[in-house]
């Protein structure tokens, strides 16, 4: 990969604020609950940053905000230097497949009436769709026969490695995982983070990987951000934040890990 | 004692239905074919004869064969019912899904017009609708239409609210496809089961409504005939005259059961919970 480029930040998130309304006693007053607070990174060409944090803490939102699913509060997303928050609707669903998410639940990821090959093949060209596809099955590791098949015939681990497969037809610069292994056992959760550290290699992938398990975030990431209660505790390479962890809360985290 | 006679069958309000619709549609099909009266020719000499072997039902006040005006007012009842509900269904679906998709102030707004629409007593509507307009078949399937479309734009909205925020849904969003897109490939599909459902159901409480608008004299006008119609013709003695109404009656009773059997039916296929 270029050099220069490799130093260049694809996504920089800068003050990020998120807000969701709550219902108020009585329903008179219109109250909000802070979920994400002044939360700034960046992330690097071709690097795999994560944010690690409990459940509830607000990383989820950070991925919904990237995507345009949530309006922050207030804050800046650059995604290569164009702040998505200002793109008008039409410019933003062009640069949509640019950044491909691939959540946690794999059984809800895949529409449940559409066959495998359709699902694959509706964001590829027309003339490119069954050469691609093709290339698509491979690069996940599955063969041409799951193209007939409905998701519900498939594995959880199949399922997961055609949401890879989906992400991956429209040619993403940056994917964002979501609890990606979370709901697989380890053994398919293992061959997952296999696929994903080879994808990333193959395709130059920059991933944005959100997770409570430091086990899945040691194997796949060079950065990481602790994050508690909708804001960053701190944030170093990943060598560094687990020999010299800043806070008390990252420390317990490690503890955990190492000691489960 | 053996009330149901297929073993087989594991889900028996629809087959019932099935078998019920079937007969009336068969009838209403091959009619035609075995009668030979005209349905509005008049022979004031042949007036309230009961059925033989020249007039199977009877004939009405005017002479006319009882028979042949069931399968042709039976014809337009099904049309009627079949093309409002079909309305309804396209006007809810569309609105329900866009609503719902959209949210915020279209959604408000099409909802509290729901709420005002249901607030009137659909058969007075229509009834005053009928009553202001000239009285045609056009005008009586747009005025059910019209008051019948709520409910569906309900429940399709409150489908799609459950649907859009799925991993699928996300997906379809961040791979860049356009609403309509994902409104009518990855979520209407996922939401067809309950709104077949309360269409088949629909169909039944627009032919029951038809009926009691030609009842009263305000739906299918003279020399066209319709089972509300037949009905009113036998009101007069109804014990004297039981060819008029009997008839009439059964098939009004046969298809709106045979509806909400098939609607039952399917409320049970498509939910994988329910033990058929």
């Amino acid at each position: 990969m270029n050099y220069t480029r490799q130093h260049q930040p694809i996504l920089e998130v800068n003050s990020l604020h998120i807000e969701y309304p709550i219902n108020s006693p009585g329903g008179f007053r219109r109250l909000t609950k802070p979920a994400v607070i002044d939360v700034s990174f960046k992330i690097f060409f071709g690097e795999c940053f994560a944010i690690v944090g409990e459940s509830g803490c607000g990383k989820s939102s950070i991925i919904e905000a990237i995507l345009g699913f949530v309006r922050p509060k207030s804050g800046t997303i650059l995604f290569e230097k164009q702040n998505l928050l200002n793109l008008s609707s039409k410019n933003l669903r062009k640069l949509r497949p640019k950044i491909q998410p691939v959540f946690q639940d794999y059984n809800q990821a895949l529409n449940p009436r559409m066959r495998i090959g359709d699902i694959l093949r509706e964001a590829l060209p027309n003339h490119l769709q069954d050469s691609q596809t093709d290339q698509l099955l491979a690069s996940v590791g599955l063969s041409r026969e799951i193209l007939n098949y409905f998701p519900h015939q498939l594995s959880g681990g199949q399922k997961q490695r055609i949401v890879l497969a989906r992400a991956l037809s429209v040619k993403p610069a940056l994917l964002l995982l979501d609890e990606p292994v979370t709901s697989q056992d380890l053994s398919v959760a293992v061959q997952i983070v296999e696929l994903l550290i080879s994808l990333r290699e193959i395709k130059h992938l920059t991933f944005l990987l959100v997770s409570h398990n430091l086990s899945i975030v040691q194997l796949l990431a060079d950065r990481v951000a602790v994050m508690k209660n909708g804001q960053f505790l701190e944030q170093q390479p990943l060598a560094q934040l687990l020999n010299n962890p800043r806070h008390i809360y990252t420390k317990n985290i490690i503890d955990q890990t190492i000691t489960p | 004692m053996k009330i149901f006679p297929f073993k087989t069958v594991k889900n028996r309000s629809l087959f019932s239905g099935h078998v019920a619709i079937g007969l009336v549609f068969l009838f209403l099909l091959l009619g035609p074919i075995l009668t030979l009266h005209d349905h509005t020719s008049q022979d004031l000499s042949d007036s309230l004869q009961a059925p033989s072997s020249s007039h199977w039902m009877g004939t009405d006040y005017y002479g006319r064969d009882v028979f042949s005006r069931l399968v042709y007012g039976g014809r337009i009842t099904w049309t009627v019912a079949i093309l409002s509900t079909f309305i309804a269904v396209l006007i809810g679906t569309v609105t329900g899904l866009f609503s719902a998709y959209w949210g915020g102030w279209f959604d408000l707004v099409v909802m509290r017009l729901v709420d005002v629409m249901l607030a009137f007593p659909r058969l007075f509507v229509v009834l005053l609708i009928i009553g202001l307009g000239a009285s045609s078949i056009n005008l009586l399937i747009w005025a059910l239409a019209l008051f019948s479309w709520m409910e569906i734009a309900r429940i399709v909205r409150s489908e799609v609210m459950s649907k859009k925020n799925l991993a699928y849904v996300k997906s379809a969003r961040a791979l860049g496809f356009g609403t309509p897109r994902i409104l009518f490939k990855h979520i209407l599909p996922n939401i067809l089961s309950p709104v077949i459902v309360s269409s088949v159901l629909l169909i039944s409480t627009i032919i029951l409504v038809e009926s009691g608008l030609s009842f009263l004299g305000l739906g299918i006008q003279a020399p066209n005939a319709s089972w509300g119609s037949i009905l009113n013709d036998g009101k007069i003695d109804p014990l004297g005259t039981w060819w008029l109404s009997v008839p009439a009656g059964f098939l009004i009773l046969t298809t709106v059961v045979g509806f909400n059997l098939i609607g039952d039916g399917l409320q049970k296929q498509f939910d994988p919970k329910k033990s058929l």
